[in-house]
């Protein structure tokens, strides 16, 4: 599987406490891309 | 993803959140956590040839689905399949690739041909071909492959061999 990729830090309040992180977001590749394998 | 984890040495990242649902970006996604290593940026000093797309399950790929009418193997009539990257340097020592994959299933449940083939260029174009008709030469004994030429149809309708 090959999709497309979405580096991205977070930061958000969790019980009145900051909390951060580091996150990868993977999406389906856009129809018009080459080569594209269909599912 | 967690069964990848558990039988391998390699660091596979935990998944917190899968979106079934194309309410929120228009598609489904999955967020992963991001694990220490090394990053590989894609710039075009860097770009080589062929970087593929696939969403789901690929073909030939893994353990067969179970749930699903097999193709290919095990239903007789002809399979005809090449996938083969080439990667070319010209005399002025510049580079392009020629990425064809091609797969004919022809049975008596029908007949399924896919090409995804294409000239590809520096910094990402590609000149898309969208049909190939093989003249391929095999050798009568033992099948094995001799030579031949394909005839391929580029987006514009042109042709080229």
């Amino acid at each position: 599987m090959s999709s497309e990729t979405l580096l991205f830090d977070l930061s958000w309040q969790e019980n009145g406490s900051e909390r951060t992180g580091r996150f990868v977001g993977r999406l389906p590749p856009p129809a018009d891309t080459f080569p594209l394998f269909p599912d | 993803m967690r069964l990848v984890g558990s039988h391998c040495t390699v660091p596979v990242p935990a998944v917190p959140w899968q979106e079934r649902d194309s309410a929120a970006l228009g598609v489904p996604f999955f967020i992963m956590n991001r694990i220490d290593g090394q990053r590989t940026e894609i710039t075009p000093d860097k770009w080589v040839s062929t970087r593929d797309h696939s969403w789901g399950v690929r073909y030939g790929v893994g353990q067969p689905p179970v749930d699903v009418e097999p193709v290919g193997d095990g239903i007789g009539g002809t399979y005809e399949f090449f996938w083969s990257p080439i990667y070319l340097e010209r005399p002025d020592g510049s580079h392009y690739a020629l990425f064809l994959n091609y797969s004919l299933v022809d049975s008596a449940y029908g007949r399924t041909k896919t090409v995804m083939s294409a000239v590809e260029h520096s910094y990402g174009r590609v000149e898309r071909i969208v049909d190939i008709e093989p003249e391929l030469n095999y050798d009568p004994i033992n099948r094995n492959f001799k030579g031949g030429t394909l005839v391929c149809t580029m987006a514009d309708g042109s042709k080229r061999r």
